[in-house]
């Protein structure tokens, strides 16, 4: 299949990110849009789909987790050496669709990668849309991610961190951290009800915030989610991406709204 | 439409053997496979083959590429043309579902060009749990011949220009004005209201005795579901895909061990779901072909469409 074949590619940026990630940047000329995904690979070890985080021409930013023989092996990549990229696939966020609209953005997690990418555009279209929440929970302190990233953050979104647990008193961060979950933060602010929200984190995080956004006032086709599941193709053939609705992650998603996906 | 003497069939398959890999339904142990042809072979046309057309023409695994010293090679070029004689029309229909959806791939278009494909007209269900005559299932398929048994002698309807080409070739045809009367008609039908009612099933019944073998996926003419993996070999590493089977909970696994199907009712109702509703919402048609394999070849002959019509199981 011709859409599988992947290409060789530089890795230009390596960071130690969380407990078990790291993030990589890469060339890649290809256009991309907040929510893809691609798959990155090392041959023989296999592939896996991530998420873009970022939003900039001529090369993206892969946040990964450790879980498995290909993310241990992308583990040990450093500058310079060469991976296999394939993509961009995925419908990306509908953040074109809502020019002059609040947005919400909530980040769970590794969640916070893809939220990342929105947020890239939204820094440079800032003046298109109204308010912009960012808010992002974590387990702990050892596993923030994109820390650097929240003071050029704070400066243009309204900006919320959560900690599930607070270890350390001092996190030696610029910004305040609430104790809790990211729902915490939601419960904090006022939001319009035709705001708009966009969520990427773990199933049971996106499920609860939804049913909060739902309670006060969101519509549900207005709140997004960006869903995983296991693939293989990325192009909506090898078919195990498919949800119980028969939608495909990986061709129809993997951003949904509520509407689409339900809450289970 | 032509006519052909039975004594010429074989006389006919050999002359194909010049041109194709012939396979031919044959009897193997009392199961019927697809084996390559050989004038001395005994070709059962009345009974579906054990394992479907599929692997005939796709192979159980596939080649995508092979990457060496960091470059990608493709090779698109299939290793021989293949003719397969005493298809099924559920079967040929099969084929054409593959296309709608690897099509568009150069190397599947590639593969498929290269088969000649000889249906044989079934005139009654070839077994009890045959439901191809169905309105809820769309049997449409590109074949190339088409074999109907009128006793005496074969009526054959030529469809392709290769066919033509090559039915002329050998001499072993006669153009007829006959006209095939088809007159088949499945014991047990599925509707269109059945399936606008399929979401509310529950196969609770079978999800009780289901043993999870795969059966129903592995020998289901149209499952297309694959994975893939690389393999190192002679310096170089290839990359394959293979059929799977989303009745394997490890088949929709999400990273670090999360099982998003894992209760048999979701994984047994799902395979049902894709194939009479999910792959029609997407392709508008139905990706079964009514063959009733699944059924018929599953250890506990679990029969799903009882649920469907409301049917009380034994």
């Amino acid at each position: 299949m011709i859409d599988l074949i992947p290409k060789f590619t530089k890795i230009t940026n390596y960071r130690k990110e969380g407990e078990d990630s790291f993030t990589i940047d890469t060339e890649f000329n290809k256009e991309t849009f907040p929510g893809q995904f691609v798959f990155v690979g090392i041959p023989e070890i296999g592939e896996s789909p991530i998420s873009i985080a970022s939003y900039t021409p001529n090369s993206i930013k892969l946040h990964i987790r450790i879980v498995g023989n290909v993310t241990k092996a992308l583990s040990k990549v450093r500058i310079g050496d060469l991976v296999t990229i394939r993509g961009p696939y995925g419908n990306g966020y509908p953040i074109k669709e809502y020019i002059g609209r609040d947005i919400v953005l909530i980040g769970g997690g590794c969640g916070v990668a893809s939220i990342r990418s929105v947020a890239d555009y939204l820094i440079k279209n800032r003046k298109h849309y109204g308010e912009v929440y960012m808010l992002l929970g974590f387990r702990n302190e050892k596993n923030i991610i994109f820390s650097y990233d929240f003071e050029r953050w704070k400066n243009v979104f309204d900006l919320k961190i959560s900690l599930d647990k607070v270890e350390k008193k001092d996190t030696c961060l610029s910004i305040n951290v609430r104790e809790g979950f990211v729902t915490e933060l939601v419960k904090d602010i006022k939001l319009k009800k035709d705001t708009i929200a966009m969520m990427c984190g773990p199933e049971i995080m996106m499920k609860n915030t939804a049913k909060l956004l739902l309670k006060m006032g969101l519509m549900r086709s207005n709140i997004y989610v960006s869903m995983e599941r296991l693939m293989y193709c990325g192009t909506g053939k090898c078919c195990h991406c498919m949800l119980d609705n028969g939608l495909l992650v990986c061709k129809h998603g993997p951003v949904f709204s509520i509407e689409e996906v339900g809450l289970r | 439409m032509y006519i052909q003497k039975k004594t010429d069939t074989k006389r006919f398959l050999k002359f194909l053997s010049k041109f194709f890999d012939v396979y031919v339904p044959t009897n193997v142990n009392g199961k019927v496979f697809y084996k390559k042809f050989q004038e001395n072979c005994e070709i059962k046309l009345n009974e579906l083959a054990y394992y479907p057309a599929k692997y005939i023409i796709f192979g159980k695994d596939r080649k995508l590429f092979s990457i060496s010293n960091k470059k990608i090679n493709v090779d698109c070029k299939p290793i021989n043309n293949i003719a397969i004689f005493g298809l099924k029309l559920c079967e040929s229909s099969a084929i054409s579902k593959f296309k709608i959806v690897f099509g568009e791939d150069k190397c599947y278009r590639e593969l498929l060009n290269r088969t000649f494909l000889i249906v044989y007209d079934c005139k009654n269900p070839i077994s009890d749990y045959c439901f191809c005559t169905s309105p809820a299932i769309d049997l449409s398929s590109e074949y190339d011949m088409l074999y109907h048994d009128t006793g005496d002698f074969f009526l054959v309807e030529v469809k392709s220009e290769k066919a033509h080409t090559i039915v002329e070739k050998s001499g072993l045809f006669k153009k007829t004005n006959k006209k095939i009367q088809k007159k088949l008609k499945c014991n047990i039908e599925i509707n269109m209201e059945d399936i606008k009612n399929l979401n509310n099933i529950e196969f609770t019944k079978e999800a009780e005795i289901c043993l999870s073998c795969t059966a129903c996926t592995v020998l289901c003419p149209t499952c297309y579901c694959f994975e893939v993996f690389d393999v190192y070999k002679d310096r170089s590493i290839e990359r394959y895909s293979t059929f799977s089977s989303c009745q394997l909970k490890s088949f929709s696994r999400i990273a670090k061990d999360v099982i998003e199907r894992k209760d048999r009712k979701s994984r047994f109702k799902h395979r049902i779901m894709h194939q009479l509703l999910f792959f029609r919402n997407m392709y508008g048609k139905s990706l079964c072909v009514g063959c009733g394999q699944c059924i018929l070849q599953c250890p506990l002959r679990i029969n799903w469409i009882k649920t469907i019509k409301g049917i009380k199981h034994d």
